[in-house]
C-alpha cells in the first residue's frame, strides 16, 4: 500500500505528461498534416477503374513553412535590417530589372525593348497590369517616386543610388527615362535591380519613412501578417502579372538557431531556410531522400584583411610572405572542400571573364627569403623571429566568435604562420565589437585598430563591378570598402584616368587593376564559398536556385509557364 | 515607532538603489563599442558620407553632449515617453509588453518547479543522507545541473522535438493554428514543454543544495531528536519542523530569483525561438539599440530592486525569529 502511493504521483505525473503529448499532437494535427499539391499527388495517383468526374478537381493551395533567420521588422526597404531581409523583401516589392539563375541582369516590371544610350539614358515602359497590394495601380509616376524618395532619407541605404540620377522624365502612363549624372555601366545591377518600387500614396510626405508600419509593395507576395520576433506570413497576389504564385502561403518563423532550424527541416517541419548550412552538413541532409542539398556560386568573399597602416604590415614585402607562409588554396579546401572557388591575388573570382587566373603559391621558402630580405633573420628559442629591437614577430588576427569557420580558418593560419617564425595570435570577439576595430563606425576614414582579421563581403558587394575599386581606392569616397587602408598611387591613377563608357571599358580597367594588387597585396582573399543550403522536395518540387541566389527568389514560386 | 523609522531607511534605501540603476543603465549602454549608426542606416551604412552619418545621430540626439542626453533620457522615463527601438521601429512599451508574458511563463514556471523539485530532492537526500538512495540523489542531481544547458536543449529539441514529434520545435505556441480556449491552453503548455524541461535542468540544483543543507542542520538539532523521543511519527516530523524550518532559507532564494524573471533566458530563447526578453535584450546589445537596451535592463533592474523588497517585507512573515527584532 505504502509502495502505491509513493508510487501514484510519479504515475499521475507520468499520465499528465503523456497526455499533454496527445492532447497537442491533435490539437495541432491541421497546421502540419495540411497537405500540399505534391503530397496529394503521391497519396492519391489517378486511379482508371473509378469513374471519372466530370469536372479537373481543383489543386489543394499550397502553403510552405520557410525558416526566416532574422527579424527583418516589416520587411520594407526603409526597415529590414540585413541580406536575408533583402532576399525576402523581394518577394513582396518589386524591382525594375532582376538577376535571373545565371546572375544576368533581365527586365522584370518592363519591357524587353528597353533602350540604353551611353550607358548614361535608358528609356523602358512597364509592362502592364501591374498592381500594388492596396490596389493602387504601379505606373511611371509611381516608379518616379520610387526613384526619387529615398535620395534625402538618413536611414535609406538606396540614396547613393539615386543620388546618381540627374533626372526621371515621365513620358506616359507607363513609359520612363531615366538620365544619369555619368555613364554608369553597374546601373541596371546596381540601381534597378536595388531600388524597390513603393506606392507614393504610402510615403508621399512621410519624412520618417521608418515610421510606415504597412509594407505594401507590388512583389507576388503580400505581407499578410508580421509578429515582432515571431513570424511573417506572406500571401500570394492573385492575378500577379507573371502569373498567380506556385505556393499560396508562406509561413516564415523567425529562428535564430541554426540547429533548430536543420532538425526543422530534417523532421519535415520547415521546407526550407534563409540560411546556409556548413559543409559538415551536407551527408546529413544529402541521406535524406526528401531533401535536396543545393550549392551555389556566392559572391560574398572571405577574406583576412591586412592593415595595410600598420608596421610591418605596411612593407609590401611582408604582406607578399605572407601569402606565400599561408597555404591559402590548402585552408579553402579544408574549410570549405568542394564548395568554394579558391581565392586568387586579384581579389576577384576566377571564374569571371576578365579576372586574372594568378593563383596563390604556398611556398615557406619562398616567405622566409623574403623575411630575412626585411631583417627577420634571428630566432628566439621558440622559433619566432625577431624584429631588430629583439622583440619576437608577435601579429593578432581579429576574428568574429559567432564564426567557428573563420576561427578554423585562423587556427590553420597560425600553424603555417609558426613555420616561417610568425606567431599568430588568435583573438575572437563578438561582430559588433569585432567591427568598432576593422570599420569604426563603417567609415574607412575613421581608420583602423587591427594587424590582421577574418572578414567577408556581402553577395551584393561582391557582385558588382565596382568591388574591387571601392575596396583597394585610396579615397575614402571612393574606396568606401577599403577597410585594409591600401594605398596605391598606380591603383589610384587608373582609376582616376580611366573613361569608362561601356561594359568592355570596365573590364579592361578592371584587369589592370587586378595586375596592381596581384603586385601589392593589400588583403588576401582565401575563397568564395558557395551558397550552400538545403529544401525539402517533397513538400514542394518548385524550388529554383542560381548563381549568387537564395532558394527563396521569385523564381523558385513562379507558376509553371 | 522603531518599526516605522525602519522600514522608511529600507524604502529610501531602496530608492537609492532605483536611481542608482536608472543612471547606470543610461551609461552603460554607452560603454560598449561602437553605435547605433549601422542600425539606424542599415546594410549600406558604408556608402554614407561621414557629414550624412552625423546628420542620422542628430536626428535620435546622439551627437549632443551626454550630460544633455541624461537628461532627455529622464525626462522621457519619467513622462512614460519611452519612444521607438532602433532596430525594430516600434514603440519601446510595445515590444517589452508583447514579450513580458511569455519571459513571466517560462521563467516563473521554471522556477516553481526548480522550487518544488530541487526542495524535495533536497529534503529526499537530507533525510537518506547515510543510505545509497541519499548518495544517488545528490550525485545524480550534482550530474545532471553539470550539463550544459545548450547541449541539453539541443539534445531535447532534436530527440523529442525532431525524432519522436512529440513536442514542437520552435515558438510559444502554434503560429500557424490559431486555437483558442483549452485548446490554446494545451498548445501553449507543449510549446513550454522542452524550454522548461531545459531550464530546470539547470536550475533545480540551486534549491536542491539549499534545501539539503538546511534539512542536514535542522535534522542535527536537538529538538528534532526529542521530537524522535517523544514518539511523533517521522512524517510528522518531516512536515512540521524538518520542512518548516527548511523553508526559511529556500524562500530567500525563491525571493532573489524572483527578481530575475523579467531577465529572460537568452541560450533558451534563442534554442526554442521562445519570444523572451533575453534574446529581445540580447539583439539590442547586438544592435547598440540604446533605448531599447535602457528600458529593457530598467524593467527587469526594477522587478530585481522590488523583489528584494518584497523578500525583506515577508521574511519576518516566514521566519518567527525576525519578528520583533527592530524593536531593539
Amino acid at each position: 500500500m505504502k509502495s502505491v502511493k509513493r508510487l501514484l504521483p510519479l504515475l499521475l505525473a507520468v499520465l499528465m505528461v503523456l497526455s499533454l503529448c496527445a492532447c497537442g499532437s491533435n490539437a495541432a494535427a491541421p497546421a502540419k498534416t495540411e497537405p500540399t499539391a505534391a503530397a496529394e499527388a503521391q497519396a492519391e495517383p489517378a486511379s482508371e477503374a473509378t469513374p471519372e468526374p466530370t469536372q479537373e478537381p481543383t489543386p489543394e493551395p499550397v502553403t510552405l513553412t520557410i525558416a526566416i533567420t532574422k527579424d527583418e521588422n516589416s520587411l520594407a526597404p526603409f526597415t529590414y535590417v540585413s541580406a536575408t531581409g533583402l532576399t525576402v523583401n523581394r518577394l513582396v516589392y518589386d524591382t525594375l530589372f532582376t538577376p535571373d539563375m545565371e546572375n544576368n541582369v533581365v527586365p522584370w516590371m518592363v519591357e524587353d525593348d528597353y533602350t540604353v544610350e551611353n550607358n548614361q539614358v535608358y528609356t523602358m515602359k512597364l509592362l502592364p497590369g501591374q498592381f500594388f497590394h492596396n490596389g493602387d495601380p504601379v505606373n511611371a509616376e509611381a516608379v518616379k517616386f520610387s526613384f526619387e524618395y529615398p535620395g534625402d532619407k538618413n536611414v535609406s541605404g538606396q540614396r547613393k543610388v539615386c543620388n546618381k540620377i540627374e533626372s526621371i522624365e515621365v513620358l506616359g502612363e507607363l513609359e520612363l527615362r531615366f538620365t544619369l549624372k555619368t555613364p554608369d555601366v553597374n546601373f541596371l545591377r546596381d540601381g534597378f535591380c536595388l531600388i524597390r518600387i513603393i506606392d507614393p500614396a504610402v510615403y508621399e510626405g512621410v519624412e520618417d519613412p521608418t515610421t510606415v508600419e504597412a509594407s505594401i509593395g507590388s512583389g507576388m507576395y503580400k505581407l499578410a501578417e508580421y509578429k515582432t520576433g515571431e513570424y511573417y506570413v506572406l500571401e500570394a497576389v492573385d492575378g500577379y502579372f507573371r502569373g498567380t504564385p506556385a505556393v499560396q502561403t508562406i509561413n516564415m518563423p523567425i529562428m535564430g538557431d541554426s540547429t533548430a532550424i536543420q532538425q526543422g527541416i530534417l523532421s519535415g517541419e520547415l521546407a526550407a531556410s534563409t540560411g546556409n548550412i556548413g559543409m559538415e552538413m551536407v551527408e546529413t541532409f544529402a541521406a535524406n531522400p526528401d531533401l535536396a542539398v543545393v550549392a551555389n556560386a556566392d559572391y560574398g568573399p572571405t577574406i583576412i584583411n591586412i592593415n595595410n597602416e600598420r608596421a610591418p604590415f605596411d612593407q609590401v614585402d611582408f604582406r607578399r610572405a605572407l601569402t606565400y607562409a599561408i597555404d591559402v588554396n590548402g585552408i579553402c579546401q579544408m574549410i570549405y572542400g568542394d564548395y568554394a572557388l579558391p581565392g586568387a591575388p586579384g581579389c576577384l573570382r576566377t571564374d569571371l571573364p576578365y579576372a586574372n587566373q594568378t593563383a596563390y603559391t604556398y611556398d615557406p621558402a619562398k616567405a622566409v627569403e623574403l623575411l630575412e630580405g626585411l631583417g627577420y633573420t634571428e630566432l628566439n628559442a621558440d622559433g619566432i623571429r625577431l624584429d631588430k629591437d629583439g622583440n619576437p614577430l608577435h601579429i593578432q588576427i581579429l576574428s568574429y566568435a559567432e564564426s567557428p569557420q573563420r576561427t578554423r580558418i585562423c587556427e590553420l593560419m597560425k600553424e603555417d604562420l609558426a613555420e616561417v617564425g610568425i606567431e599568430l595570435e588568435l583573438v575572437t570577439m563578438d561582430m559588433d565589437t569585432a567591427d568598432t576595430y576593422i570599420w569604426p563606425d563603417f567609415d574607412v576614414a575613421n581608420g583602423r585598430d587591427y594587424d590582421l582579421s577574418t572578414w567577408g563581403w556581402g553577395t551584393a558587394a561582391g557582385n558588382s563591378y565596382t568591388y574591387l575599386i571601392s575596396l583597394c581606392h585610396s579615397d575614402p569616397g571612393i574606396g568606401t570598402y577599403n577597410v585594409c587602408g591600401f594605398k596605391s598611387e598606380r591603383f589610384d591613377a587608373l582609376v582616376n584616368g580611366a573613361t569608362i563608357t561601356s561594359i568592355a571599358d570596365m573590364e579592361e580597367l578592371l584587369r589592370q587593376l587586378q595586375e596592381v594588387v596581384i603586385d601589392e597585396v593589400p588583403l588576401i582573399t582565401i575563397g568564395c564559398p558557395d551558397k550552400l543550403q538545403v529544401v525539402n522536395t517533397a513538400l514542394y518540387d518548385g524550388w529554383q536556385s542560381g548563381k549568387g541566389a537564395n532558394v527563396v527568389n521569385i523564381y523558385s514560386f513562379l507558376p509553371d509557364a | 515607532m522603531t518599526e516605522r523609522r525602519e522600514m522608511r531607511k529600507r524604502i529610501l534605501h531602496y530608492l537609492l538603489l532605483l536611481a542608482l540603476v536608472i543612471t547606470v543603465n543610461f551609461f552603460l549602454p554607452r560603454l560598449l563599442p561602437g553605435s547605433p549608426i549601422k542600425t539606424l542606416t542599415g546594410e549600406e551604412v558604408g556608402s554614407l558620407t561621414a557629414a550624412e552619418k552625423q546628420g542620422i545621430l542628430a536626428a535620435y540626439d546622439l551627437d549632443k553632449p551626454l550630460g544633455k542626453q541624461f537628461l532627455l533620457y529622464l525626462r522621457n522615463l519619467f513622462t512614460l515617453n519611452w519612444g521607438n527601438s532602433y532596430s525594430k521601429r516600434q514603440p519601446i512599451w510595445r515590444l517589452i509588453r508583447s514579450r513580458t508574458g511569455w519571459t513571466l511563463l517560462l521563467a516563473g514556471s521554471n522556477l516553481l518547479v526548480s522550487t518544488v523539485i530541487g526542495s524535495l530532492l533536497g529534503l529526499f537526500a537530507a533525510s537518506h543522507r547515510q543510505s545509497r538512495r541519499g548518495a544517488a540523489a545528490l550525485i545524480g542531481s550534482t550530474v545532471i545541473s553539470s550539463l550544459p544547458s545548450f547541449w541539453v536543449a539541443m539534445i531535447l529539441l532534436s530527440v523529442f522535438g525532431a525524432q519522436l514529434g512529440w513536442f514542437p520545435l520552435y515558438g510559444a505556441y502554434d503560429l500557424w493554428g490559431k486555437y483558442t480556449g483549452f485548446a490554446r491552453f494545451l498548445d501553449i503548455l507543449r510549446h513550454l514543454a522542452l524550454p522548461l524541461i531545459t531550464m530546470v535542468f539547470t536550475s533545480f540544483m540551486m534549491f536542491f543544495t539549499t534545501a539539503r543543507y538546511g534539512a542536514l542542520q535542522v535534522l542535527s538539532d536537538d529538538y528534532i531528536k526529542m521530537a524522535y523521543m517523544r514518539g511523533i511519527s517521522p512524517g510528522r516530523v518531516r512536515r512540521a519542523y524538518v520542512l518548516r524550518n527548511t523553508w526559511i532559507p529556500v524562500f530567500t532564494m525563491v525571493m532573489l530569483d524572483v527578481g530575475y524573471l523579467l531577465s529572460g533566458s537568452v541560450l533558451i530563447e534563442t534554442v526554442f525561438s521562445y519570444p523572451g526578453l533575453g534574446s529581445l535584450m540580447q539583439e539590442a546589445v547586438r544592435a547598440r539599440d540604446y533605448p531599447l537596451i535602457q528600458y529593457t535592463f530598467l524593467v527587469s533592474s526594477t522587478l530585481t530592486i522590488f523583489a528584494m523588497f518584497l523578500a525583506d517585507l515577508c521574511q519576518p512573515l516566514v521566519d518567527p525569529r525576525l519578528r520583533g527584532a527592530g524593536d531593539e
